[in-house]
């Protein structure tokens, strides 16, 4: 078992095989050894943390992908933008929640999740316009009408006539 | 600005409600944190966004600064690219990847994801259609697109080069030929040259070239200067010197980089080196021998910009002749300085047994030679009914060659090995085979030498329905087509379908095999499919944008529909149901002929039906008195003729057979004669013998009338009764049978020795045989009326008219008389 501590000081104990999909944590028990010491997360909240174990637990005794994956052909093939039904569902939460547990997913090192993540807002960028981009994810229009202007004409070749 | 004003009070608003809603987060976790999608770092962005096509990706750089400078760096791009291109993760390393495949042709990734995803978009979806056409009558041999609307193709049984338009399928007037004639108008029984044995083509601007080797060793060039000008072509022949002929066929004939010259390989064992503007030999090899046969060159090909020539033999063995010299000059004066280098054949050679004559032997089909390095050169070269393909890697100073084997045995084998050298430095050189299993590897050609055979980097299965037939790749997709004559493009990098099209060839009949395609071509935009005698071209066409609606109409008025093509099916279409309509009508005329001869016949003798059957009775009862007389009856012929015959010779026959012994009898053979079945009489009539009659006598008088009156259609029933009665007509001898057991087989094995023609008439047969004895009924007369009731009900057609009345009418011969008239009144309408 291992103790989490989260930036909003809540402990979480978990199994230490559901933490292990954490790249980070695992390296960290590797290097301190069986420990009942808690570790704290400074950069996730609870809330996240929570959101995130429940994706560990899901996803547990499933194979870590590794890092030097010779994936073949047809797996790669899978990298586009669909989504398991169940990560799916998991994913669906409101905006701020998305990208917080992307940046927790980048900090604890959980690719599956992180990747999980992109392909969401990936997927919510989709086939939009610039407008809709930036009320979708309350964007500010920083660019003069000028630039603006420019940046269109420059993207204008690009259009497939 | 009025403009502006309006902007900024926007964006006011926007970073009002963005500042809103960061304060709530800020409460609700009681931390400070960056939510939005700008504050996500970088790294993660690149994730987010190597998920993004291209119109996404400019849309939201166009949304805010941060995102714009982020999707500005061409690494996005990069990264973007090879995640959605080449599957490689956002998180994966790219130091060892190896991207065989890609082809770069533009300057940053940025351009050059944004072509490839036009590109690939504009071949899955546009929906142009094809065109169709068939310049040359027979099998086409070879092709060379010259452009978009120049397309030659060669035929080598007719030896013409016929020049088309790929997109409109229109054929030009005249072949280019290799006889010297010049262009005709294009009649390929006159104009054809029937020795040439193998054929190239290239061109040259309008100026296309066709290389002509013949059978008897000469080679000739076809040059036409404005081959696609309808008016203006011309074309000219060069022929070799006689005393330059190859001194036997000439198999191969490869054609050079270098545009001034060609090689040529020959059945006598010899390759020799032309110019291309004299056709005159400028070198020629020693003749090749293998235990003092001829060992003829199957494939010769050359790199004389490298000074190179090579030449693979049909005993497997390859030759490679080098020289220092600049072959391609044109002071190429004393040509003898070749050295030559022999590769002993790469396939190993094998025990051989009994059963290796059965084994094709492994020939070459592709050989393919270039400069390696500095000192060296590699040979490509493929064989049929052979699973591998070797690499042959010739020293040119020493002549030491080493040999790496290409290829999975379990895939079976290659049917097409099609290579694509680097043409720019960073590119790499791949080997795309198709297997006869129908499945495409990719080999990467620089590949360390090994002594195992080298895998490929990546197979996949194209076509399901058989062999791959064809290759073309552009660096933006891959075309394979089948044996079957299916063709499938891939998107080049992803190998993934994007399109499907069926055989040029249309349906064959069954049994006919479909025409493989033979080849593919892709150039830019345009694909081109050979199979059989037909050219199938389909030019990728554009893709209406969601959001420009208007575009629309602009495409489609841009790319009608074929119209040859749409016509050419429509003739397809009405020639079939023509012929289908024939067909049924033949069949019918078939049917109906017979029943219009016999009333022809009848007409002719100037008779109605039924003054024809008492004609034929008066025959018969003369007849059947000359029989008395003679007692010899040839029932053989009677029964040949019946068949075909009117009702005449029928009837005749059937009286012949069982005289009219009875006066009651008239009536009965007239229904007989009506009767549809006419061909059952002469069973019934057949057997008659003596045994017989003398069984039965004493049944004769009651069962005959009772069979006339019953049932006036159903001779047989009656006929039996009314002469003798011994006659093996069913219905008497069912009634017979119930009182006398054996009766009915007596009457089944005579009737099936005396002919054979009663099997042929099964339907009468079981009818009649099949025992429906209504045994323990005290009078002849009630049995027979039981059993012709009986025979009503396996006679449909006839118990209609005869059920309701059967039992009332026994006794009423005329009513009988008058039914079977009308019905032959009836039958004659029919």
């Amino acid at each position: 078992m291992v103790h989490l501590v989260t930036s909003d000081n809540v402990e979480f104990v978990v199994d230490k095989e559901v933490v292990e999909r954490s790249v980070l944590i695992k390296n960290m028990l590797e290097d301190v050894g069986e420990t009942d010491q808690s570790i704290p997360l400074a950069n996730v909240s609870s809330a996240v943390l929570r959101k995130v174990i429940e994706y560990c637990e899901h996803h547990r005794g499933e194979p870590l992908p590794s890092a030097d994956a010779d994936q073949n052909q047809d797996e790669t093939r899978k990298r586009t933008t669909d989504i398991s039904e169940w990560d799916q569902k998991f994913i669906t939460v409101d905006q701020e929640m998305l990208f917080e547990i992307i940046l927790a997913a980048n900090y604890l090192d959980i690719k599956s999740l992180l990747d999980v993540g992109c392909k969401t807002v990936a997927n919510m960028i989709k086939g939009k316009t610039p407008d809709e981009i930036r009320r979708l994810f309350n964007i500010v229009n920083d660019f003069t009408p000028e630039e603006e202007a420019q940046i269109k004409k420059e993207n204008e070749w690009a259009e497939d006539r | 600005m009025p403009i502006r004003s309006i902007d900024t009070s926007r964006e006011d608003k926007l970073t009002a409600k963005a500042t809103l809603i960061s304060s709530y987060q800020e409460s609700q976790h009681g931390i400070v944190q960056s939510t939005s999608l700008l504050d996500i770092p970088a790294e993660s962005l690149t994730h987010i966004t190597s998920f993004l096509s291209p119109p996404s990706l400019l849309a939201l750089s166009r949304t805010n600064r941060r995102l714009n400078e982020h999707i500005n760096d061409d690494n996005t791009w990069y990264r973007a690219f090879i995640n959605q291109f080449l599957g490689i993760g956002p998180e994966n390393d790219l130091e060892n990847e190896k991207i065989l495949l890609l082809r770069k042709s533009e300057g940053t990734w940025r351009k050059e994801f944004i072509m490839r995803h036009n590109l690939r978009r504009r071949w899955e979806r546009s929906r142009n259609g094809t065109i169709t056409h068939s310049p040359q009558d027979t099998t086409i041999d070879g092709v060379h697109l010259m452009s978009e609307s120049g397309l030659l193709t060669c035929s080598i049984q007719y030896g013409v080069v016929a020049r088309s338009l790929p997109l409109s399928g229109k054929v030009l007037k005249g072949y280019l030929d290799a006889a010297g004639t010049g262009l005709g108008i294009g009649n390929p029984n006159v104009e054809f040259t029937p020795n040439v044995s193998t054929c190239r083509l290239t061109s040259d601007g309008g100026t296309a070239r066709a290389f002509w080797g013949k059978r008897n060793g000469e080679v000739a060039v076809t040059t036409a200067a404005r081959v696609m000008d309808p008016r203006g072509a011309s074309s000219k022949l060069v022929r070799c010197k006689v005393e330059d002929h190859h001194d036997g066929a000439v198999n191969e004939i490869a054609l050079d980089p270098v545009v001034s010259r060609f090689v040529s390989g020959g059945a006598d064992g010899q390759v020799k080196l032309w110019d291309t503007k004299t056709v005159v030999c400028l070198w020629s090899s020693d003749k090749q021998l293998q235990s003092l046969v001829v060992d003829p060159f199957l494939k010769v090909s050359s790199a004389l910009a490298d000074g190179i020539i090579a030449g693979a033999l049909h005993s497997g063995d390859i030759l490679l002749w080098t020289s220092s010299r600049q072959v391609y000059s044109d002071d190429f004066s004393s040509p003898a300085l070749f050295a030559r280098h022999r590769i002993v054949s790469p396939i190993p050679k094998a025990q051989s047994s009994p059963q290796d004559i059965f084994i094709p032997k492994p020939r070459p089909t592709v050989l393919c030679v270039r400069r390696h390095s500095q000192t060296t050169a590699a040979l490509l070269i493929g064989y049929s009914d052979h699973p591998f393909f070797y690499r042959v890697v010739v020293d040119l100073t020493s002549g030491k060659y080493e040999t790496t084997a290409f290829g999975d045995p379990s895939f079976g084998y290659n049917s097409i090995v099609e290579p694509f050298f680097a043409a720019q430095p960073d590119d790499y050189s791949f080997i795309i085979t198709g297997d006869l299993q129908g499945s495409v590897g990719i080999y990467d050609w620089d590949t360390p030498q090994t002594s195992s055979p080298v895998v490929p980097a990546r197979r996949f299965e194209a076509h399901e329905d058989g062999a791959v037939t064809a290759l073309a790749w552009s660096s933006v997709v891959l075309a394979t087509g089948s044996a079957r004559g299916t063709t499938t493009v891939w998107d080049a990098l992803t190998l993934e379908p994007l399109r499907l099209f069926s055989s040029p060839v249309p349906r064959a009949a069954p049994g006919r095999e479909f025409g493989g395609v033979s080849r593919i071509v892709i150039e830019q935009e345009l694909l081109v499919i050979i199979a059989d005698n037909r050219v199938m071209s389909w030019k990728v066409g554009q893709v209406h944008h969601r959001e420009a609606p208007h575009k629309v109409k602009h495409a489609r008025a841009r790319n009608p529909i074929p119209k040859g093509q749409q016509r050419y099916d429509l003739h397809r279409v009405i020639k079939e149901s023509k012929r289908e309509l024939e067909q049924e009508n033949a069949y019918a005329r078939r049917t109906m002929g017979r029943e219009r001869e016999q009333r022809s016949t009848l007409n002719m003798l100037g008779l109605s039906e039924s003054e024809a059957i008492e004609y034929v009775l008066m025959l018969s009862r003369e007849e059947e008195q000359h029989r008395r007389v003679s007692h010899t009856i040839d029932e053989g012929v009677f029964e040949g003729d019946f068949e075909d015959e009117t009702f005449l010779p029928v009837a005749s026959s059937s009286l012949t057979s069982h005289g009219p012994a009875l006066p009651a009898s008239n009536q009965s053979f007239l229904s007989l004669l009506d009767d549809r079945h006419a061909r059952t009489y002469p069973r019934a009539a057949r057997p008659t013998t003596n045994e017989k009659v003398q069984v039965s006598p004493v049944f004769v008088p009651e069962p005959m009338e009772a069979g006339i009156t019953i049932s006036p259609l159903r001779i047989p029933a009656s006929l039996p009764g009314s002469s003798t009665g011994a006659r093996s007509l069913p219905d008497m001898a069912r009634s017979t049978s119930s009182s006398f057991e054996h009766f009915p087989s007596i009457s089944s094995s005579i009737s099936s020795s005396t002919s054979s023609l009663e099997h042929n008439r099964s339907a009468w047969s079981t009818t009649l045989r099949s025992p429906p004895s209504s045994p323990n009924v005290g009078t002849p007369i009630l049995r027979t009326s039981s059993a012709s009731t009986e025979n009503n009900d396996r006679q449909s057609e006839e118990k209609l008219r005869a059920t309701p009345d059967l039992d009332e009418m026994d006794a009423d011969l005329k009513f009988a008389i008058e039914l079977s008239l009308a019905e032959a009144r009836s039958r004659g309408e029919v």
